[in-house]
């Protein structure tokens, strides 16, 4: 079930309907309605696979009560490892089994062995990545301490396959779901309100911007041999813009109906776009995955203590395994390796970007030439890592980017297709200006509708929700985009 | 909650209502799309008004650009119809059908383009169940769908303003650009398409599905005593050199399968890029004439044998 479908819309009305009209005085009957709700949810893609999720949720749900109740360091130690080992091991056995092996048959095939070695037949289970990470964190969190175990079955549960964020995140803490599970919810309409239009605007982001990118990216991305420079460049900048709408769109959505029953998730995206260096887009990006790599990896390893050398090694580690979390492909691993790369200088600045997140919030509408300088700056060195992510493999990607540069050798054939281009794509251009317009001047809130809507009268604010819903009716394609982080 | 809930219901209504407003004032519109499927009806009434035993030509438009039905009718001295439309069709929808007019002892004669997938695209089989109510049992129903594109044609209805233009396509591709074995001829004096040919993008996709489809057809054919065979489709070379190990891959797969007679060879089926109109797969007028000329002569030995 996509968030971007009229089965979502009947389903979300239904469950909040049931969820506080009939239920309002019984959080634990409240809690059993979500989790009955996020399986259906679930199972609407592949219910064999509710089994695995299910198995999942009882094994970190067991292990965490093992380890509370242990009384030896050993005996905690084994049952971190025992979850800890299975969790990995089905990620492993259901998204990497197969890299490694046709890997390794590769490196044999170059040594001069040839291997034919057996692969699986599977597909890869909807939100894998993301429930098995919930786990592990709950399950590390128990086992230093930071939270007691839960022994109620059902709101542990919940908190593994809450529906809005069980098949792309955003990838929570027990610290930060549990305890609102545990908690009687009240009726806020306040937060309702923000939940509908953080929906509205993660429906303009999918429907209006990621899906009308994804069009022209997959036509240039799959004639790519064929392509001057300037239909390459438009090709990775569209491609940036509608992986950031389409997956930022997707938590958005996620954030807003978790609104509507009185939850609030990690938020996962901070107009990383608009970022001055790639420290600081890694804090606006995904922040809910960086995060977790930051608390579950980066520090566990050392973090930013010790020598400079440790540093980058670190930098390294975080990196690549972030990549190769999105999945088994040498792209990811290229993508993630090269953003490590783009991080270095700022570990041997002297001032740390720490500190710099909030600056943009409080640049002028228009920002200076030095900002404009540098924010162009790191968006150019994302969209050149965003070609690893979009190819089918490292080659294709190399030779996408050196055919970017390549074609600068005939300046006619640039004025040709600029010429080409710009009439061309002119209505997209304009939509992606006012999209990133509005982006820009609402980026100190969560979504930027809000600095556009509470300063009008309810009759222009009513006007304005209205152009956007049928701005999105319209836009929809008969042929739907799926949301391209279900793929990891 | 109170006054979040009726502002809720009272935006749903004006949403509903203006939407219902538009819709009606749509439905005004001289705005008509594009009627290529529509000739499914009459493939149908072809198939049905024939008595007794008949060659089905199945697939895609490789087979509706790419065969002269008459041609292959007078190789094997059977009534030849053409049924193929469009990839966009799936492998799915377009079995089922060939499974509901093929009878004991039909000729079923198989191509589908590298590109096929299963399930096809739901735009293309929503108008084949528009047009052809009968067709609604070749695919699995899907009412989100369903909504999405009535959605599209009220927005093509409202702003396609200019109805009397014709686009390109719609020159190639409409109702009557077939003859009346079911074979598009709208492309006879039309010039192959210059620059590049539409090459879809490389598919990465699990074919193994399309693999158990054919599969099952070709089981399915033989209990009910219906002679299946298959012929690669003509693919231009440039496409071809793209992407041989996927097509490779495919043609060992479809190796394979027990019962499956080939009339040809996937190698064979390689022509050079000037012989195709506006796609890799689709060949011109002329080089179909030959291609039906060769097919048919396989056929008619296969046939014998």
């Amino acid at each position: 079930m996509f968030f971007n479908s009229v089965n979502y819309a009947v389903f979300i009305v239904t469950v909040f309907i049931i969820y506080w009209f009939f239920l309002k005085k019984n959080r634990n009957a409240q809690n059993i309605l979500l989790l009955v709700a996020s399986y259906i949810f679930y199972g609407f893609w592949n219910v064999k696979f509710l089994s695995l999720l299910a198995f999942s949720t009882a094994l970190d749900y067991f292990s965490g009560l093992k380890i509370e109740n242990a009384t030896t360091k050993s005996a905690k130690k084994f049952w971190l490892f025992l979850s800890i080992t299975i969790n990995i091991g089905f990620l492993a056995l259901f998204k990497y089994y197969n890299f490694f092996v046709e890997s390794f048959a590769s490196l044999l095939s170059t040594a001069g062995f040839q291997a034919h070695l057996p692969t699986l037949n599977v597909i890869l289970p909807v939100g894998i990545s993301f429930y098995t990470f919930h786990g592990i964190s709950y399950i590390v969190d128990v086992y230093y301490g930071k939270i007691k175990a839960e022994k109620n079955p059902v709101d542990y549960s919940l908190f593994v396959s809450f529906f809005p964020l069980l098949v792309a995140g955003p990838i929570e803490r027990a610290t930060h779901l549990l305890p609102q599970i545990k908690k009687d919810r009240v009726i806020n309409p306040v937060m309702m309100t923000e939940g509908m239009r953080l929906i509205l605007w993660g429906m303009v982001k999918k429907v209006v911007i990621a899906d009308r990118c994804a069009d022209v990216v997959n036509q240039l991305f799959a004639q790519y041999k064929d392509l001057g420079s300037i239909y390459l460049i438009l090709g990775c900048v569209l491609f940036a813009v509608q992986i950031y709408a389409d997956f930022s769109g997707y938590s958005d959505i996620a954030l807003g109906s978790a609104r509507l029953l009185g939850f609030e998730l990690l938020r996962n995206f901070n107009y990383p776009y608009f970022s001055k260096n790639i420290p600081e887009f890694w804090k606006r990006w995904h922040i809910s995955l960086s995060s977790w790599f930051r608390d579950y990896l980066y520090i566990p390893l050392g973090g930013s203590r010790g020598s400079k050398l440790n540093n980058v090694r670190n930098v390294f580690i975080i990196f690549i395994v972030s990549g190769f979390w999105h999945g088994a492909n040498w792209t990811f691993i290229v993508w993630g390796a090269l953003h490590a790369l783009f991080y270095l200088p700022q570990i041997f600045k002297k001032k740390h970007p720490a500190g710099q997140i909030k600056t943009i919030e409080h640049y002028p509408l228009i920002p200076g030439f030095r900002q404009v300088l540098q924010m162009m700056l790191t968006f150019a060195i994302v969209c050149l890592a965003w070609v690893y992510f979009r190819s089918l493999n490292v080659h294709e990607a190399n030779e996408y980017i050196i055919n970017i540069f390549k074609g600068f050798r005939d300046p006619a054939a640039i004025v040709n297709q600029v010429k080409e281009i710009v009439p061309g794509y002119a209505f997209l251009f304009a939509v992606l200006g006012a999209f990133f317009f509005v982006e820009w001047q609402g980026r100190d809130h969560i979504h930027p509708l809000y600095n556009i809507v509470t300063r009008v009268n309810q009759p222009v604010r009513f006007l304005i929700y209205m152009i956007l819903v049928f701005t999105i009716l319209f836009s929809v394609q008969p042929k739907q985009e799926s949301f391209i982080y279900f793929q990891f | 909650m109170n006054s979040f809930l009726k502002k809720s219901v009272l935006f749903a209504l004006m949403i509903s209502g203006i939407y219902l407003v538009l819709y009606a004032i749509s439905m005004n519109s001289k705005y008509k799309p594009n009627d290529y499927i529509d000739a499914i009806v009459d493939k149908h009434k072809r198939v049905e008004s024939i008595k007794g035993r008949q060659v089905l030509l199945i697939g895609d438009s490789n087979i509706a650009f790419g065969l002269d039905s008459d041609v292959i009718s007078d190789s094997v001295n059977l009534p030849v119809t053409n049924m193929a439309l469009e990839v966009g069709l799936g492998l799915e929808f377009i079995l089922e059908e060939a499974k509901d007019l093929l009878e004991p002892n039909d000729v079923a004669v198989l191509s589908i383009e590298y590109l096929m997938t299963l399930e096809g695209s739901y735009i293309s089989k929503y108008q084949a169940g528009m047009a052809l109510p009968v067709s609604n049992d070749y695919f699995d129903r899907d009412i989100n769908s369903e909504l999405i594109i009535d959605n599209y044609f009220t927005r093509k209805r409202l702003f396609e303003f200019n109805t009397t233009k014709i686009s390109n396509r719609d020159i190639v591709y409409n109702r009557k650009a077939f003859n009346e074995f079911g074979d598009l001829t709208s492309h006879r004096s039309k010039k192959p398409h210059k620059g590049n040919l539409m090459l879809p993008p490389p598919q990465e996709t699990d074919k193994k599905e399309l693999i158990t489809a054919i599969d099952e057809f070709t089981q399915y054919c033989k209990q009910n005593r219906i002679s299946v065979y298959y012929t690669f489709p003509s693919i231009a070379q440039s496409a071809y050199a793209k992407n041989a190990a996927l097509i490779n891959q495919f043609t060992n797969r479809l190796n394979q399968i027990d019962h499956l007679i080939f009339l040809d060879g996937s190698k064979e089926s390689v022509k050079p890029d000037s012989l195709f109109f506006d796609s890799v797969f689709h060949l011109t007028y002329n080089e179909r004439a030959k291609r039906s000329k060769i097919l048919g002569n396989h056929l008619k030995n296969a046939l014998k044998s």
